[in-house]
């Protein structure tokens, strides 16, 4: 999926782009392309972890006024951690990858069906 | 049969050994600050102290789930009318509204002083108490009181006070936004910033804290996915032991 997105880049953020010769689209690209708990919880690479710590400490700092789903929260990430301790075998994390992305999914799904209620209910 | 319990001797639960190698803490000195502040007048007073109130409350829930004292405490058993009376005296300090605590807590000690004086030690045979060859606790007039009022051992005080204290408990109910009302681990915490302590100068990290608190950062974040308490409290106690062995096998 492809969307324009419309940020201010910072003066500090705008002079280290420039320093290094960095686009400062292909940065955000390559950070968000990171930001995966599939990834993050199956990998056993370290350069890999950066972004989605990032990620879920803006969770965690954000927590208290967001609108999340905790009901839905607790339940999914529930059947992350077990769906994840079932599919780790030796072999790099691929099977678990594949399994907890199927968790991800279907809890995309049912906070999408959760939010959508307030229409669907007046029907 | 009657079990024999070494009242000497004192177990140091793995928990508070590792919360205190976390918080590079000596077991000896967090015990002594707790004795510090456990006194008959805090146990009786309504209104807070910083850490008096922890500390003496620990052991006044404590001795309340023991009720060891359907007939009594052996030791003032030969001086009823007159610990009754210092005993009363020192509640009706804590009653009062006027005077501020530390005048309060400072005037008890009067009364604290001739129940000391006329106790008879049955549980307490010592003010001192070895935790090895090098390392000793002193007890003070309040504590010993209050071991002899409610017929405890010193070490039956020391070990409730100890077994109350987990880092990793902490941390998951931390996480979890689960209300957390284990006010002796406050005390504890408060320790961990200064509170009682002598030496307040910070010791140069060695590399392996640098890589433990690093790493503290993460796991933290990390168990967000983990949303069962007791799940997440082993999982960090397995985080925090890991340490402990490791800063003490290097030792």
């Amino acid at each position: 999926m492809e969307i324009t997105v419309n940020v201010q880049l910072p003066e500090d953020f705008m002079s280290l782009c420039t320093i290094y010769n960095i686009q400062p689209q292909q940065f955000i690209q390559s950070f968000i392309n990171k930001v995966s708990f599939p990834s993050y919880y199956t990998g056993t690479s370290k350069q890999m972890k950066w972004a989605t710590l990032f990620f879920l400490q803006y969770v965690e700092m954000a927590e208290q006024d967001s609108d999340t789903e905790y009901d839905l929260e607790d339940h999914y990430l529930q059947r992350f951690t077990d769906t994840l301790t079932e599919n780790m075998k030796n072999d790099g994390g691929v099977k678990a990858r594949a399994a907890v992305r199927v968790v991800m999914m279907d809890w995309q799904k049912a906070v999408l069906a959760e939010r959508a209620k307030y229409i669907t209910d007046q029907l | 049969m009657k079990t024999e319990i070494n009242n000497h001797w004192l177990t140091i639960p793995l928990e508070f050994r590792v919360a205190c190698t976390v918080y590079r803490l000596k077991e000896q000195e967090v015990l002594q600050i707790f004795i510090n502040h456990a006194t008959v007048y805090d146990s009786l007073a309504d209104a807070y102290s910083l850490g008096y109130s922890e500390a003496s409350k620990t052991i006044g829930i404590y001795v309340a789930e023991k009720r060891r004292t359907p007939n009594g405490s052996h030791a003032f058993s030969h001086c009823l009318a007159n610990a009754a009376n210092c005993f009363r005296w020192i509640n009706e300090l804590a009653k009062k509204v006027l005077s501020s605590s530390v005048a309060k807590r400072k005037k008890s000690l009067l009364y604290v002083d001739e129940l000391y004086k006329n106790m008879k030690r049955v549980y307490t045979s010592s003010d001192t108490f070895y935790l090895d060859e090098n390392r000793s606790l002193n007890f003070t007039k309040d504590f010993t009181v209050l071991c002899e009022l409610h017929n405890c051992y010193p070490a039956e005080y020391l070990e409730n006070f100890m077994n109350k204290i987990s880092t990793a408990e902490m941390q998951a109910r931390t996480g979890l936004k689960i209300p957390n009302d284990n006010f002796t681990m406050a005390f504890f915490m408060k320790v961990v910033l200064g509170f009682g302590r002598e030496n307040n100068e910070v010791a140069e990290f060695t590399e392996k804290e640098v890589d433990f608190i690093c790493e503290m950062d993460e796991i933290r974040l990390r168990i967000h996915t983990v949303r069962n308490l007791d799940q997440r409290i082993t999982i960090l106690k397995k985080f925090y032991l890991n340490h402990y062995q490791d800063i003490n096998t290097s030792n």
